[in-house]
């Protein structure tokens, strides 16, 4: 259960944000991207949680081609920059809006959400 | 500075705001104001009621409970049904997509939007004419399959949409784009679908900018006059709506008539209005809300 990401690039009309990429996180690993601002760490990050299309290169993770699969069904946690609350709900709401909107098979009863 | 650390024996000055203009300018300027407000907007408005009392209560009930009063006002009301829900799903559509896409031709989509603001009604009218008209592109076509567009309900309809397109999808807009994506975003990562997430990450945030901008909508899609005078055919009692019937009965020197269909269709934007009041009162509430964290 590696992930696996391989010469991923991406351009911003003209501007390379990502040029080719690479390095595979062990199961159970802590990875740190560093670097300067506006050096392709966010992009890195919105592309392998499904928020921003690669233009080329590939990621896999646990043998399922990564890049293929819609944001909804990566099932990938993402820690917004700047915290990403939906405000017109409460605390409680936006927790629970994860199981909410699962398919009703897997979703858990209202009461067991609450 | 001196002044500071000597206090003590210098006078304390009074401090002013930058902004802080005398009282006689604010005094004149908030006169100025109502004086223009009620002169221009009230005392027409208070007119059109006096008039249309007149004749007494029963005058007025009779000219609007008589059955070509009554046809305009149900044409009105039908037309207005179908114009504005028609347009707030547009309008959601194209806010939607301005508000979050990136694609070429963006700004000029906007412009766009804002086409019927700044053409006359009267223009849109007669680009209606010139389309489906006899003499138009597609006329004798549809005259053909007995299709009635023109000086019919279609055609009323249509010019209304026109006119009144822009209401909610300018309400959207600015309210869309200083929202962002990141709410839809967040909500795609937690597992949500694309209907999901706009019935319950979406829609939430804009609804009392969509309801103002509906109510805004309806109030000129009932009062339309133009637009609507040119596509209808002036038929009594078929094809005049409430503004068109006023103008007839006021032609035909019926004056407690026009007054009391006018007094009614006043009344139906002082009731849009008053909600929108409630709205706005509610809604910078809840936009304040908004905007705390």
């Amino acid at each position: 259960m590696s992930l696996t990401v391989d010469s991923v690039s991406k351009k911003f009309r003209r501007f390379a944000a990502l040029n080719g990429a690479s390095f595979v996180a062990p199961q159970g690993g802590f990875i740190s991207l560093l670097g300067p601002s506006g050096s392709g760490k966010t992009t890195l990050l919105r592309i392998l949680g499904g928020l921003e299309f690669a233009d080329s290169g590939s990621v896999r993770f646990a043998d399922l081609n990564w890049l293929d699969m819609p944001a909804r069904t990566r099932n990938a946690g993402f820690v917004f920059q700047q915290y990403a609350l939906f405000r017109h709900m409460t605390v409680a709401e936006n927790i629970a809006f994860g199981l909410r909107v699962r398919p009703r098979h897997n979703r858990p009863s209202g009461s067991e959400i609450r | 500075m001196s002044a500071l650390f000597n206090s003590g024996i210098a006078p304390r000055q009074r401090f002013h705001r930058p902004t802080d203009d005398p009282v006689w300018l604010k005094a004149l300027l908030v006169v100025m104001a109502f004086g223009f407000i009620a002169v221009l907007l009230l005392l027409p408005l208070l007119l059109v009621f006096r008039e249309a009392f007149a004749g007494g209560f029963l005058a007025l009930w009779t000219a609007i409970t008589e059955p070509d009063s009554l046809a305009a006002v149900r044409l009105s009301l039908m037309a207005a049904a179908i114009a504005v829900p028609l347009n707030t799903v547009f309008g959601i559509a194209a806010a939607w997509s301005i508000a979050k896409f990136d694609f070429p031709g963006k700004t000029f989509l906007v412009t766009l939007i804002d086409l019927p603001f700044s053409v006359s009604p009267v223009v849109s009218g007669l680009i209606y004419v010139l389309v489906f008209g006899m003499q138009g592109w597609f006329g004798p076509q549809l005259a053909d399959h007995n299709i009635h567009i023109l000086f019919a309900l279609p055609g009323i309809v249509l010019a209304t949409m026109f006119v009144t397109f822009p209401f909610v999808a300018r309400e959207l807009i600015p309210l869309m784009m200083d929202q962002g994506r990141d709410e839809e975003e967040a909500a795609a990562t937690l597992g949500a679908s694309g209907l999901s997430t706009f019935l319950r990450v979406t829609l939430p945030n804009i609804k009392w900018g969509l309801l103002y901008g509906v109510l805004l909508c309806n109030a000129r899609a009932l009062g339309e006059f133009g637009a609507v005078s040119v596509v209808s055919g002036h038929i009594r009692g078929v094809t005049n709506t409430m503004p068109l019937h006023i103008e007839l009965l006021y032609n035909n020197y019926d004056y407690v008539g026009a007054f009391a269909v006018a007094a009614l269709l006043a009344m139906l934007g002082l009731i849009t209005l008053a909600l929108k009041s409630l709205l706005e009162w509610r809604y910078a509430d809840e936009l304040a809300a908004m905007h705390r964290h």
